[in-house]
């Protein structure tokens, strides 16, 4: 299988010891190219420098330990990433906490190493081979669901309270796209809680204050389910 | 009552704005350059400190896009130790009830604080806790701090590196040379990890104009993972006052090298840079900071640079610069010879940190001025005398030698001399010079006893000296109208050891050496005047008065007595 993802590392003692503590083969991963320290390691970087793409474009996303690169070859590699919709995230031993964004068809993640090197990734590694490559996965683990629900009932708060929901009717089209139910991975979610009426297939929906109350109570049972099994 | 609602950068909370009493700030947006803890910061500074009298701060768990990133936990954090407003209360509004949030986030312990509340953020929720609760503030940040732990990111994972950082910034900051680090200083005022740290560890910050030098010529380097992170600013800050003081540091990418290629490197740049001093740390790759129960402190890099350092020069001066006060990193290094430690993080007064960092510096640069020299003298002598073939005795059965005496002389002059190296280096020793003396004497009559065979007696006036090997009669060196010569001996006249050394000397070498009959002569004053009579002796003699009084004659005086038995064993080449 062709290697889709490209892992640059340059602390090799530093990824070995994290991955034993987690028991992680990466060389197990067909879809992964790790490359760590170094002549590889110094012709990607050499690439970076001279912003020459070519060693780049084999791969669908990238991740990269960010202290490895100096600014000049980071913002070469986002601006690459961002420029193909390439799923880019850097890890380093100084980040702090998780930054996930999803914007305009470009993932980007920022996280601290010893969250990378940790289950998250085989979790990330796994999905991604079997063609499901999103950095929410590596952001979050199996947890990324809890984090789309939780996005959900905030919108659906916001929804609950705007003025111009309180009118009598509302095409369920326009229900949808507020509650962002275009994201198939949410609709994927609710549909297999069993979280989604059917009104929400009606062409228009009646009362709907106390259709989204309806829901966000369904949409709390399950988040009450999911939260139990932490 | 005015509560300060924070909303996401999304917007997510914009149906609360036209609560009573309540305004609002949006959080500011996801940058991809920036750490959450550096936007937090500058929001905090900016945007929340300069608004004019805050009241109850409402945060929702998260006031970023995602909600796991629980970011609205990390601002209420920063908020308590950063703010000016760290006493008031705060209304964390979420879905997640708080017992799946404890489970979610190691940040969730705020939750269990004094002054600390939760509700839905269900509007009618939120009006109904404004109006009929009554908050409380904080007495003190300790009714905060005892009850969180915030979990170090895992640069910070080592007590080492946390301690390491803090110290930089703390005695940098004392030197008012900060500036020089400004990502050191940026990352220590941002992350929310230092700063509770420094919160917990509340050191002073007396600031003094004072200047700190150093005495004498020397040249100090630094070897340190970090120096190129700020160590080695500050030290070059520090030591801007001593014009003297030569100082560099190994600058290599240490985190893509292996343990070996840093060894490596580090002894060329030893050899390269010939230094006095050696700043030393003891944890410079990543394979150092990992501790297994098969890990042996010996394998260290730190600890491995030190063997080879005292392999080259017993007289350099490594001082161990350590954020770790672990009791075998003692142990070790001062089996290995290490000379002082810096501890960082020791004292939380930097004034007093700054004092002892001095103090230890100055004491090596000084003790190496003298032990340097003195090795390289010594390794030099012992390297000829190695190689000196020493003939097997003649005359055994008139001694009460062995046969094997030969063997044993070229040893025991070996032990003797690193012996008297090792005494001078022993602080424990209240005499330590003067034993060394009594040392290298030995060294001289050991050499004299072998070459040379006394028969006859002082009473009967019938004394004579012989060289063992060929039998001829040992001359007497006289020094007369600033010019050398040889005598025979008078009948019944005796030759002292200096006397002898000078004969055998001669002997090797058919020269006379006005400088090695001098430094002989002053071996044997201080021998003969000094060292073996105490009850004689005034104390401005003793070399241990010279060395804390007059250091210059000092140091010459030992450089003339280990010259002395240097040039001496050098004949044999």
């Amino acid at each position: 299988m062709k290697k889709g993802i490209l892992l640059i590392e340059d602390r090799v003692t530093r990824q070995e010891i994290y991955l034993s503590k987690f028991k992680i083969d990466l060389d197990s991963f067909d879809c992964l190219d790790n490359i760590k320290g170094g002549k590889r390691f110094i012709e990607i970087k050499k690439d970076l420098s001279n912003a020459n793409k070519l060693a780049l474009e084999p791969y669908r996303s990238i991740l990269a330990h960010r202290s490895a690169l100096n600014q000049i070859e980071r913002e070469f590699l986002y601006n690459y990433c961002k420029a193909e919709k390439k799923p880019l995230a850097f890890f380093s031993g100084g980040i702090s906490s998780i930054s996930y964004s999803d914007n305009e068809q470009f993932q980007f993640l920022s996280i601290n190493a010893n969250d990378f090197y940790s289950n998250k990734l085989p979790f990330f590694l796994n999905e991604a081979g079997s063609g499901n490559l999103k950095l929410v996965h590596l952001a979050f683990g199996q947890q990324w669901t809890l984090n789309l629900l939780l996005a959900f009932t905030n919108k659906l708060n916001s929804i609950r309270y705007e003025k111009e929901i309180e009118t009598e009717r509302i095409p369920t089209q326009i229900l949808k796209s507020k509650l962002g139910l275009e994201n198939s991975s949410l609709l994927e979610l609710l549909n297999y809680w069993d979280a989604l009426p059917n009104w929400l297939n009606d062409i228009m929906v009646i009362n709907p204050i106390e259709k989204i109350e309806l829901l966000q109570r369904k949409i709390n049972d399950v988040l009450l389910k999911v939260t139990l099994s932490l | 009552m005015k509560a300060l609602l924070i909303d996401s950068n999304q917007k997510s909370y914009s149906y609360l704005t036209d609560l009573d009493n309540v305004f609002t700030i949006q959080f500011p947006p996801f940058s991809e350059w920036l750490s959450q803890d550096a936007i937090i910061t500058t929001f905090i500074k900016d945007q929340i400190d300069s608004t004019e009298e805050i009241d109850l701060f409402i945060i929702p768990f998260s006031v970023t896009e995602n909600y796991l990133e629980f970011s609205g936990l990390r601002l209420a954090h920063h908020i308590r130790l950063s703010s000016r407003y760290f006493k008031k209360p705060i209304l964390f509004i979420g879905n997640l009830e708080p017992f799946s949030v404890y489970k979610l986030s190691p940040l969730s312990d705020i939750l269990s604080t004094k002054s600390v509340y939760w509700t839905t953020p269900s509007k009618t929720d939120i009006e109904a806790f404004l109006m009929n609760f009554d908050f409380i503030e904080l007495d003190n940040i300790d009714q905060y701090l005892s009850r969180v732990n915030i979990s170090p990111p895992s640069n910070y994972e080592s007590h080492h590196s946390i301690v390491n950082e803090l110290a930089l910034l703390q005695w940098s900051e004392f030197l008012q040379c900060d500036h020089e680090i400004p990502e050191v200083k940026e990352n220590i005022q941002n992350s929310l990890y230092l700063k509770y740290i420094k919160a917990l560890d509340q050191g002073s910050e007396n600031r003094e104009n004072k200047i700190y030098k150093i005495q004498g010529n020397s040249k100090i380097l630094l070897i340190d993972d970090e120096a190129e992170k700020g160590w080695y600013q500050f030290y070059k800050s520090f030591l801007q006052s001593s014009p003297n003081i030569e100082f560099d540091f190994l600058s290599i990418d240490f985190k893509s090298l292996t343990q070996e290629e840093i060894i490596s490197e580090a002894n060329a740049k030893i050899e390269a840079f010939d230094p006095d001093v050696v700043l030393l740390d003891l944890r410079l790759c990543d394979k150092d900071f990992v501790t297994l129960p098969t890990t042996k402190p010996e394998e260290l890099t730190g600890v491995q640079i030190l063997k080879n350092i005292k392999r080259c020069n017993k007289g350099i001066q490594v001082i161990i610069t350590t954020a770790s006060n672990k009791a075998w990193n003692y142990q070790v290094t001062l089996k290995e010879g290490a000379n002082g430690f810096v501890i960082k993080g020791e004292d939380s007064d930097a004034a007093q940190a700054i004092v002892k960092l001095l103090t230890t510096i100055q004491l090596g640069t000084e003790k190496a001025r003298f032990l340097k020299p003195i090795y390289k003298v010594i390794k030099d002598s012992l390297k000829i005398w190695d190689n000196y073939k020493i003939p097997k005795r003649k005359n055994v059965e008139d001694q009460f030698h062995d046969s094997l005496w030969h063997t044993s002389t070229k040893m025991h002059v070996k032990d003797f001399f690193n012996n008297a190296f090792s005494t001078i280096n022993n602080e424990q020793l209240e005499e330590r010079f003067t034993i060394s003396v009594i040392l290298l004497y030995r060294i001289i009559e050991m050499v004299n006893e072998f070459f040379i065979i006394q028969s006859g007696d002082f009473r009967n006036k019938n004394i004579a000296y012989q060289f063992d090997q060929d039998g001829s009669s040992v001359p007497k060196i006289i020094y007369k109208n600033n010019m050398y010569s040889d005598r025979i001996l008078n009948n019944g006249e005796t030759l002292s050891s200096k006397e002898k050394c000078y004969a055998i000397y001669y002997k090797n070498t058919k020269s006379f050496d006005n400088g090695l009959f001098k430094d002989l002569h002053l071996l044997t004053e201080y021998r003969n005047n000094v060292a073996i009579h105490p009850e004689k002796r005034f104390k401005e003699e003793s070399l241990e008065y010279l060395y804390e009084n007059n250091f210059q004659r000092f140091k010459d005086l030992m450089d003339s007595y280990y010259s002395a038995v240097s040039k001496y064993l050098n004949s044999f080449n």
